[in-house]
């Protein structure tokens, strides 16, 4: 058993890889919420419309619609990596990028952020309990995504622990690419899960994500036996051409509806506003040209879930 | 639906003018010269609604016009002529052609309003209390830091009845007050000649309205006689009665009780066309009628629904012909006509009903811009009706309605001075201003104040950088200060002149009113006019106040901040560069840095207001301290010691687009913001100053000090069509208010992101680095999408779909 802690206590003093604090979220868990997003995800899915949060390590993301086109950067540039491109504007060469954060600093437009910092558990908690009266009033909290949130297990951990000892609400969000030990040692601390399935198959999991499946598979059946009296919401982002047939969906559903704890299946239809960071990181999105789906078609897939005995809804709405 | 058909041909006609009221009016004000002002209005009044014309909608149930046609608005000359002179040549605008609040008329409507102003001109209230305020106060108001417009050249407004009183006796009751009083003044004492004089005004307007119902009488009769439909004979013959009977005596059921509440409403905009003459209590003061019709089974839920919303219709069709300066600060035939719902009873209950519900789906299904629906939310509000309120904030995509704060109100007017037994009865008046029903005299009346133009002569050693004109000598300029305590003890040395001389000029206004515009019918439904035989303005209501709207408080904090940021603390530019700066509007590109390098500087990196960051927000708290408490605390208005209690002058943070029309006139400040360009709005942060979403934004205005924001401050927040469409959504959107309410703050209202916000953000996306838009689970800032998404996203939103 833990003895009782102080604020002061010394794993509140560990780093962790932060991208972005979102105050009132409205999606991701009841009532309103605020975002932790945590750098560094160990999958690559291709559809992917959070690139920023893949690399661990800070990165220059560049906003063309602020731009002035001053070239500031370009002068401050220690590497030489910025150069201009007719379409893209400023962009720089992520190779030669060293990450050093001078362009952001010069840029006066705010066209160049440097995406990811350092935070202790105390800084963030510190923003949370700003909002503390608003997850009070609105049955909300605090929801960890990413990235990989997981990928920084004891930052992660000690972040949920230090929330639910002045009882707010928390909440994860997790692709389950993690050791068990892991997702076991954070799972006191959640109230809910939020758990993303791509596919069922492990060879195509690998070709459109980086990584097989079993070990996620094996993690949500442990966690939704070890998780009694808490809520998981498992995810699917549906990915026309890549998840979106009905066998694909339907073997998903079978798997999850045997679950206990289960409380719903979220179908999560595949967007495009990713494409603008992509632009912004200077690298290519694969699926930009890709069409969404239709709303018809996701009902379709909806209807599957009337075979299984768990709730199915589309988006999180 | 009938109510909905008279929804949709009302808003298929144009806005007019009418001439009728003038007409008659000047005529009648001809032949009174040399009489007391109080009996000659009394009697200009009575001669109107003899002499008026007046319609009945096809299928109306409720009768009674301001004007002689629908959305016309009457003219009212004896106030001010020289703008509808001016517009008549089509300087700026002819009123048809305005980009905003067109107005049509004819030839023989022109030539009637040219001759009543042939008589009016040189003794309209406007040019007689501009001729005799102090040079002092003109020049100020002239250079736009003050501005009383909106008081000096309209009669005053503002006023809200006792409806349920005035029900509980008629107009007959308040005809026989009136005698009693008349027939006990001892004329041998001082001060009774005029008391006499008011007390006959009272019982002639009110007869005149008794008169005005029993003319609608005889018409629905003459009707009813013609009508074949039986279903529509039997109810214009219902209504013959009910105009024969209310409002001089009690109404006896709902109908006849809603039926009186507008002919009186109708007939105070008829006697002035001074704005935001508000209902109150509308499901409290008309609930027992309600109540009383269902037990007897006389009246079904469906039928008083109806009703209600006919009396919405109703209150669309009246109209205020505004000048083109006018309605650049009251946009869209504004006419501020407030009603109020829920809140609480006298023992701390909650005071909803179902009266509550139907004035809610009466919101919801007419979705018209007047009156502006408020709902008072306390602690025991039942979380399902919150939740039904936020509802229809979404179906009516309008603002409405909007959110108050009961026991937040009920604390500030307890510092004001209001008595225990009347604060729990308090309701919004015109944008949103607290009164107690038929005790308060105006809510709202006084110049405005811009914060910020009087922040830009601060920073100009006293100097208008417009004009050169120095109203105050200063303390220096930017290059001077040497700390930023410096420059704000030199601003509030400023704003306290522009406070003195707001007052000056109101307490001018005030006695031109005495002289030339005592107006007996809306006194007399104030206490205690009659018992102590005064109008509103001479002192006869229980509880008093000034104050106009002021505005710019947070662009003027941010001003303050970006100073200290960048010339005290970080030190990137000196007082004098960013002086040069300011007087060229950033537009120096051969200094170094250069003026567009420190605008981007004081726009992106200089705190702001609305971040939850008290480097900012400690300088709006500053100066929302300073004016209200100076206001509050060193400030009388015209009344004290004339009877009323409070008196003072008071802080007002209620804009309109005020911000927008008096930002026009201020030049660049130190926030970033360039000349021109609009100043906050209300209590709400800059455009575009808000880069932490709503929480952080509430956080912010919850520092402010709320007791002294006795006249109301008004708080625009925005929300997703999506966060409201749902309950859960909803439940987000009560958090919000819960906290900002628990906070003491005083209102909030929603507006709906709908297809303008979004085209306006893809026009200026400077302006809107914070609106979020949710797709798929995903949400993103909409303004750096590219122009297919945004499109895509727009076009959703068009349809009203769930995003997916």
């Amino acid at each position: 058993m833990d003895s009782p802690r102080t604020i002061e206590s010394g794993d509140r003093a560990i780093d962790g890889a932060v991208f972005d604090l979102k105050r009132f979220a409205t999606g991701d868990g009841p009532g309103i919420r605020t975002l932790v997003f945590l750098k560094g995800c160990p999958m690559r899915c291709v559809w992917c419309a959070n690139p920023e949060s893949h690399s661990r390590n800070p990165e220059i993301m560049y906003h063309k619609n602020r731009c002035t086109g001053c070239g500031r950067c370009m002068a401050a540039c220690p590497a030489g990596a910025i150069r201009f491109d007719e379409t893209y504007g400023l962009v720089t060469d992520s190779e030669l990028c060293m990450r050093c954060g001078r362009c952001a600093d010069v840029c006066l437009a705010e066209a160049r952020e440097v995406i990811g910092r350092n935070m202790t558990v105390k800084q963030v908690l510190r923003i949370l309990r700003r909002d503390r009266r608003y997850f009070d009033n609105s049955g909300g909290g605090v929801t960890l995504t990413g990235g990989e949130p997981l990928a920084q297990c004891s930052f992660a951990r000690e972040l949920l622990k230090s929330c639910k000892e002045v009882s707010i609400h928390t909440a994860i969000e997790t692709c389950g690419f993690v050791g068990w030990e892991c997702m076991e040692s954070i799972l006191p601390y959640v109230d809910l899960l939020f758990y993303d399935i791509k596919h069922p198959d492990s060879d195509i999991h690998r070709k459109f994500t980086g990584q097989s499946n079993e070990r996620i598979l094996e993690n949500l059946l442990r966690a939704s036996h070890a998780f009694d009296g808490k809520e998981i919401i498992v995810r699917i982002p549906i990915i026309p051409g890549h998840n979106d047939d009905e066998s694909t969906i339907s073997k998903i559903f079978e798997f999850v509806g045997r679950l206990p704890n289960i409380i719903r299946i979220e179908l999560l239809p595949y967007h495009r506003l990713g494409t603008v960071k992509y632009a912004g990181l200077g690298r290519s999105y694969k699926l930009r040209d890709l069409e969404p789906l239709q709303r018809h078609d996701l009902e379709c897939l909806k209807a599957l879930g009337e075979a299984f005995p768990v709730e199915v809804r589309i988006d999180s709405t | 639906m009938r109510t909905s058909q008279l929804r949709d041909d009302l808003l298929d006609i144009t806005p007019s003018i009418c001439s009728e009221r003038a007409r008659i009016f000047t005529n009648a004000m001809r032949r009174s010269e040399g009489q007391p002002i109080v009996l000659r209005r009394a009697k200009a009044f009575e001669a109107v609604l003899k002499g008026m014309s007046l319609y009945v909608r096809e299928g109306e149930l409720i009768v009674g016009n301001q004007a002689g046609r629908p959305r016309a608005a009457p003219v009212f000359p004896e106030y001010s002529v020289h703008w509808i002179e001016k517009e008549f040549e089509g300087d700026p605008y002819h009123t048809w052609e305005r980009p905003n609040d067109v107005y049509e008329y004819d030839e023989e409507t022109k030539q009637e309003i040219l001759e009543t102003i042939a008589y009016w001109r040189g003794r309209t209230v406007y040019e007689v209390m501009r001729s005799l305020i102090p040079d002092e106060a003109r020049i100020a108001w002239d250079l736009g830091a003050i501005d009383d417009d909106w008081v000096a050249q309209n009669g005053f407004g503002n006023v809200l009845p006792n409806y349920e009183n005035i029900l509980r006796t008629g107009l007959r009751g308040q005809i026989e007050r009136a005698q009693e009083h008349l027939d006990r003044l001892d004329m041998t004492q001082p001060g009774q000649v005029q008391k006499s004089w008011f007390l006959k005004a009272v019982i002639i307007t009110n007869q005149a309205v008794i008169d005005f119902a029993v003319r609608f009488a005889d018409k629905l009769q003459e009707l009813g006689e013609a009508e074949t439909d039986a279903v529509r004979k039997s109810e214009l013959a219902t209504m013959a009665r009910t105009c024969r009977s209310v409002p001089g005596n009690p109404p006896t059921t709902f109908w006849e009780a809603v039926q009186a509440v507008w002919f009186i409403h109708c007939c105070i905009q008829i006697e002035t066309n001074g704005i935001a003459i508000s209902f109150g209590r509308f499901d409290q003061f008309l609930w027992p009628y309600y109540q009383q019709d269902i037990d007897a089974g006389r009246l079904t839920r469906e039928q008083a629904l109806e009703i209600v919303e006919n009396l919405f219709v109703k209150v669309n069709e009246m109209n205020i012909f505004r000048s083109w300066e006018g309605a650049k600060f009251f946009p869209g035939y504004h006419m501020a006509i407030n009603l109020a719902i829920g809140g609480q009873t006298r023992n701390g209950k909650d005071a909803s009903n179902e009266l509550t519900q139907i004035v809610l789906d009466a919101t919801e299904n007419m979705r018209l811009p007047k009156p502006s629906v408020s709902f008072k939310w306390f602690e025991r509000t039942p979380a399902e009706l919150m939740d039904r309120a936020l509802e229809v904030v979404q179906t009516h995509s309008g603002g409405q309605p909007a959110f108050y704060n009961d026991p937040g109100v009920m604390r500030m007017l307890k510092g004001l001075g209001v008595e225990e037994e009347d604060r729990w009865n308090w309701a919004p008046v015109g944008c949103i201003e607290a009164s107690i029903p038929g005790k308060w005299d105006f809510a709202c009346k006084g110049p405005r104040l811009n914060k910020a133009k009087v922040l830009e002569m601060a920073l100009n050693n006293g100097k208008d950088p417009a004009t050169g004109i120095t109203v105050l000598p200063g303390r220096g300029d930017l290059s001077t200060f040497e700390n930023i305590q410096d420059v704000m003890e030199a601003y509030e040395a400023q704003l306290h002149r522009f406070m003195e001389l707001q007052v000056m000029i109101e307490n001018v206004n005030d006695e031109v009113h005495k002289q030339h515009d005592l107006n007996a019918f809306r006194s007399s439904l104030i206490e205690d006019c009659i018992g102590r035989g005064k109008a509103l303005i001479e002192g006869g209501s229980i509880y008093s106040t000034d104050g106009g709207p002021t505005v710019g408080a947070m662009s003027s904090g941010d001003a303050l901040a970006g100073i200290e940021f960048a010339v005290f603390v970080e030190k990137w530019i000196t007082g004098a560069q960013l002086k040069h700066a300011l007087e060229t509007n950033f537009s120096d590109g051969t200094t170094t840095p250069t003026g567009d390098e420190i605008h981007q500087m004081l726009l992106n990196r200089a705190p702001k207001f609305g971040n939850d960051d008290d480097r900012a927000d400690r300088w709006t708290v500053a100066i929302t301290d300073y004016v209200g408490s100076t206001y509050q605390t060193e400030f009388k208005n015209s009344r004290y010691g004339q009877g009323p209690k409070i008196c003072s002058y008071s802080y007002c943070q209620s804009s309109v687009t005020a911000n927008v029309a008096m930002g026009k006139g201020v030049g660049a400040l130190p926030s970033g913001r360039k000349a021109g360009e609009p100043l906050n709005n209300g209590v709400s942060p800059a455009t575009g100053a808000e880069r932490n979403g709503a929480t952080a934004t509430i956080n912010s205005v919850s520092k402010l000090p709320s007791i002294w924001f006795s006249r109301g401050a008004i708080f625009n927040a925005r929300l997703t069509p999506e966060t409201l469409k749902t309950r859960e959504g909803r439940s987000r959107a009560g958090g919000l208010v819960k906290t900002l309410f628990e906070n003491n703050q005083y209102h909030i209202q929603f507006n709906v992101v709908g297809t303008d916000t979004l085209r306006d953000a893809q026009a200026h996306p400077e302006q809107y680095r914070d609106l979020m838009v949710r797709v798929a689970g995903y949400s993103a800032f909409f303004a750096p999408l590219n122009a297919e998404l945004q499109e895509d996203i727009i076009q959703r939103s068009a349809f009203g779909q769930e995003s997916g």
